[in-house]
């Protein structure tokens, strides 16, 4: 095991003001490793894509109140840094990369320009090294006739073209870890599976460590190597990959993975998660997936809840692991035969 | 089956629109299907393929610039609005953002009750009731009844323009990306209810779709298509479990797998999907295509019939090299 | 910034936030309300602001005269509340006029788009139509009058009101709920009175204030110019008109009808903002993010 790049414990999120706050975020843990990739998976509302803003400090500032016991890295708190410090480790240290790379690039500039920006942004190198380094990137990244993609502007690339320019733009200078926010999810499968193959490469090539956000758990099967899986805000289980694949240990977890409709092709019917996510998240006691859970019983709404290890590095906040470990999930057993 | 008179059909449609810059966008172009009593069709492709298009074709809800839609062998295209809107009854869509199909000023009930109120359905006195009981069927709680479509969740405003798509009891369903919109865990109830009211009223789905799981669980046929046009068709088990045309190869090979243990290394297709407005000669897919030859570029290749009810429009697969 | 931030500034914050809108358009509503209520009851109960006083002419604010009086005696005070009347009755019927006329011809062009191009043409042909010289020829046409001001100003302003209303139906039809609308066999007419216009008040209501608020300026203008009201019904404009020559020595003929005017001005724009946010059922409800 290798010391953690990024390391994060009892981070919190709420927006607004009590009693009335939205707790986006709670109670989150959790540490990434070099070249390891860390899915955090969860739907609309879970509070993934928050965890993910709340750790550059991206939220809005009067509104968003962050908190957390810890929050490292490499070792260095990150916690009471100021915006000019912080800015420094964005970028350099901790890139970002969103679902809508149109919306991150500037329109009215150059691929070329931005590229080279980024990559002075962190030495002072000469416009013509810049500009070689910019090239080098897109290389890297295996765009097609680079060079004269570099004097084009984003609005002459398709979608999967822009996700490889934030790409290689977040790459430029090496960071320790890459924070990807649905990179895929605006992309068409056929491109899907060339991003993917994209980063996992480029995780091998410089040691990154990946935090990626996702909803869609084929992807998560196709990179992860450690899997969290969140609802309303808190993560429910972790593991990694194969421990959730083939033994879920919470009842959202073994829920989702039975959604699957890939892996249940031949059945009749799909199974279902009953009701909807829910959208206010106030505070409040017992497990918040118990009035959608298969496994629940009535003390899981009531009974406090903590983590539980129940193998090494597999953990789960649900009190009723050993049933829903019992109860084996289609994916797993599809994958078998 | 084809011997009967498919419940729905499209001949040869064409969808030019015009652009600035006196360019044209080849956004359907040449495209037949037929959908019997009862089936689901599924129509999968990536963005810009078309396949929206072709349903709002379907839908009658623009023109072709030609080619023509038939419904129970009556000519839709031919018709004048007032003429159409009779036949609507029997055709209705689903469409793929719950939100802004619904109107946000009308309540769950009123927009469950606008169809009935359209035809004349019923008493109307008794209409409310034939609205809540349709709210009912698509289990939604009837208290949810007066509320707004801001008020409710993703999935309760799908089940709710399911319920008005329904209130009209049509033999035809077009469901543009009915689930795509909505989260993991709700799918599955959405795809369980259309399945449900399926089967109950031998409704014919044309399904849109660019999820291939969903698809395969739900379609009995699937249509696969690639910049306006379709490239191939046939029973869903046989089309992706062994797939012929090197595109819809290349669009199932990349779809994640399910479990961390299937993970491979795939042989990707090149680039991205190109733009409709000046669409390649020949067969579309030859700039991407691993096997494409000279004759992929300059002839463009007809959709043919293969055995076992699959149809494929390329050059190089024939019956024999099974 | 720091990562863990203090409750203060943010509690704040965010109690301002849930406020403000709806606290603003009550306000205005109020004062809207206020001046509604002066341009009904001041005619009433006022004394006399017509007759000439030479005695007391051009004083300054004081207890018998709060706003001082003008060149020929009369109180500023009476005649600016008097005028109120007629600000609100040009405001309020070419804001009115403008919007049946222009929403009317707007929501026809937009939605079925027969005879669009005509329209809209003709349309730009009335803007560049300026309301003051229109009112100078209606005036020697028709005599100066509340009529001829309010035609004068509504007829410039339909056509603006028709681009909007026209633009936002183009974008409204486009919406799926209408796809869906024509789906489930809605009649044209129902679905442009049923689903587009509901969705089209908004934008509507925004115009009509801005409509409403720059017709009670350029009614000041016109009054101004001596096109407007007649001497024994007062307006704001001819007050200020008749104190041009001596603002020097007696600013409060131009201050007080001034004020009131910005005041009025200022209310109506607000109130508009705070309408549009209050017709929106998404905005209007609790909504549950």
């Amino acid at each position: 095991m290798t010391a953690p790049v990024l390391q994060v414990e009892n981070l919190g999120v709420s927006f607004g003001v009590e009693p009335n706050a939205l707790h986006a975020v709670r109670e989150v843990s959790f540490s990434l490793s070099a070249g390891e990739t860390l899915c955090l998976v969860g739907e609309s509302g879970s509070g993934k894509s928050v965890t993910a803003l709340a750790l550059l400090n991206l939220l809005p500032p009067r509104s968003a109140r962050i908190s957390a016991s810890r929050l490292a890295l490499e070792g260095r708190s990150l916690l009471g840094l100021g915006e000019r410090e912080l800015s420094h480790i964005r970028g350099k240290a901790i890139s970002m990369i969103f679902q809508d790379p149109m919306s991150s690039l500037n329109p009215a500039l150059t691929v070329g320009y931005q590229l080279a920006e980024a990559v002075r942004l962190h030495g002072p190198v000469s416009a013509a090294a810049a500009r070689r380094d910019a090239l080098a990137i897109l290389d890297k990244v295996r765009i097609p006739d680079a060079a004269r993609r570099l004097d084009e502007y984003p609005h002459q690339l398709s979608g999967g073209m822009r996700q490889r320019v934030m790409i290689a733009m977040a790459l430029a200078c090496r960071p320790r870890v890459l924070i990807a926010d649905e990179p895929t999810t605006a992309l068409d499968v056929t491109v899907q599976a060339q991003i993917l193959e994209l980063i996992g490469d480029l995780k091998a090539d410089f040691g990154t460590a990946v935090l990626f956000i996702t909803h869609d758990l084929g992807v998560v099967a196709e990179i992860a190597d450690r899997v969290a899986v969140m609802y309303a805000g808190r993560i429910v289980e972790e593991g990694e990959v194969s421990q959730i694949f083939d033994d879920p240990a919470h009842g959202y977890t073994h829920g989702l993975l039975s959604t699957l409709a890939v892996a249940n092709r031949h059945a009749q019917r799909l199974p279902e998660i009953p009701g909807s996510t829910p959208r206010i998240l106030g505070a409040d006691m017992g497990c918040s997936f118990a009035p959608r859970c298969a496994f629940a019983e009535p003390q899981c709404r009531t009974m406090e809840l903590h983590m539980a290890e129940i193998a090494p590095g597999h953990v789960t906040r649900c009190r009723r692991a050993a049933i829903v470990r019992g109860a084996k999930s289609e994916a797993g057993h599809l994958a078998h035969g | 089956m084809a011997e009967t008179i498919p419940i729905l059909e499209g001949r040869d449609l064409v969808q030019h629109y015009k652009v600035a810059g006196n360019r044209t966008v080849q956004a359907v172009d040449g495209v037949s299907l037929t959908l019997h009593e009862g089936e689901t069709l599924a129509l999968v492709g990536e963005s810009g393929c078309g396949k929206s298009t072709l349903s709002r074709l379907m839908m009658c809800l623009e023109s072709p610039t030609s080619g023509q839609v038939l419904l129970e062998g009556k000519e839709l295209t031919a018709l004048r609005p007032a003429a159409l809107r009779e036949h609507r009854q029997r055709l209705q869509m689903v469409f793929q953002d719950p939100y802004a199909s619904l109107d946000p000023r009308m309540s769950a009930v009123e927009i469950v009750r606008e169809p009935l109120d359209n035809y004349g359905i019923g008493a109307r006195q008794d209409r409310n009731e034939m609205a809540l009981s349709l709210i009912r069927r698509v289990a939604l709680s009837p208290d949810y009844a007066n509320r707004y479509p801001h008020e409710l969740s993703g999935g309760q405003r799908q089940r709710l323009g399911i319920a008005r798509a329904l209130a009209l009891r049509p033999r035809v369903l077009i469901a543009d990306e009915p689930v795509s919109a909505l989260d993991v865990s709700i799918q599955a109830q959405v795809i369980n209810l259309l399945a449900d009211i399926q089967a109950e009223q031998r409704l014919a789905i044309l399904f849109v779709s660019h999820d291939i799981g969903i698809v395969a669980h739900l379609s009995e046929r699937v249509a696969v298509m690639y910049l306006g046009r379709i490239v191939e068709s046939g029973p869903t088990a046989a089309v992706l479990d062994n797939p012929r045309h090197p595109y819809a190869q290349a669009l199932l090979d990349a779809v994640p797998v399910h479990h961390p243990r299937l993970r491979r290394r795939r042989t990707l297709v090149a680039g991205d999907l190109p733009s409709p407005v000046n669409p390649p000669s020949g067969c579309r897919f030859h700039p991407r295509c691993p096997l494409a030859v000279e004759r992929c570029r300059s002839e463009v290749p007809a959709l043919r019939s293969l055995s076992g009810g699959r149809q494929i429009a390329c050059h190089l697969v024939s019956d024999s090299n099974n | 910034m720091a990562l863990v931030s203090a409750t203060g500034p943010v509690d704040a914050e965010a109690t301002r936030r849930r406020l403000p809108g709806n606290a603003a358009t009550h306000v205005a509503l109020g004062i809207v309300a206020v001046y509604v209520l002066l341009a009904v009851v001041s005619p009433l109960v006022l004394g006399d602001y017509i007759s000439v006083h030479p005695a007391t002419r051009l004083k300054p604010p004081s207890a018998t005269f709060w706003f001082g009086t003008d060149q020929l005696g009369r109180g500023i005070f009476e005649r600016t509340l008097v005028g109120t009347g007629n600000s609100l009755l040009v405001g309020a019927c070419v804001a009115l006029l403008a919007t049946l006329i222009g929403g009317g011809i707007g929501l026809v062009a937009g939605y079925f788009r027969t005879g669009e191009w005509v329209i809209m043409r003709l349309m730009d042909g009335l803007m560049a139509v300026p309301s003051v010289l229109l009112a100078i020829a209606l005036a020697s046409l028709l005599g100066a009058g509340l009529t001829t001001v309010i035609i004068a100003i509504a007829v410039p302003e339909i056509p603006r009101m028709v681009r909007l209303v026209r633009s936002v139906v183009l974008a409204l039809r486009q919406q799926p709920y209408v796809l869906a609308a024509i789906s489930i066999g809605t009649r044209p007419a129902k679905i442009l009175f049923r689903h587009i216009l509901p969705n089209a008040v908004g934008a509507l209501t925004v115009q009509a204030t801005y409509v409403c608020a720059s017709a009670i300026i350029t009614e000041s203008i016109l009054s101004f110019l001596g096109i407007g009201s007649t001497p024994d019904s007062p307006s704001w404009g001819s007050i200020m008109a008749y104190g041009r020559p001596y603002f020097q020595v007696s600013p409060w003929m131009i201050l007080f009808p001034g004020v009131f005017l910005s005041v009025l001005v200022l209310t109506i724009n607000i109130l508009g903002d705070g309408l549009r946010d209050m017709l929106d059922p998404r905005l209007r409800r609790g909504a549950t993010l």
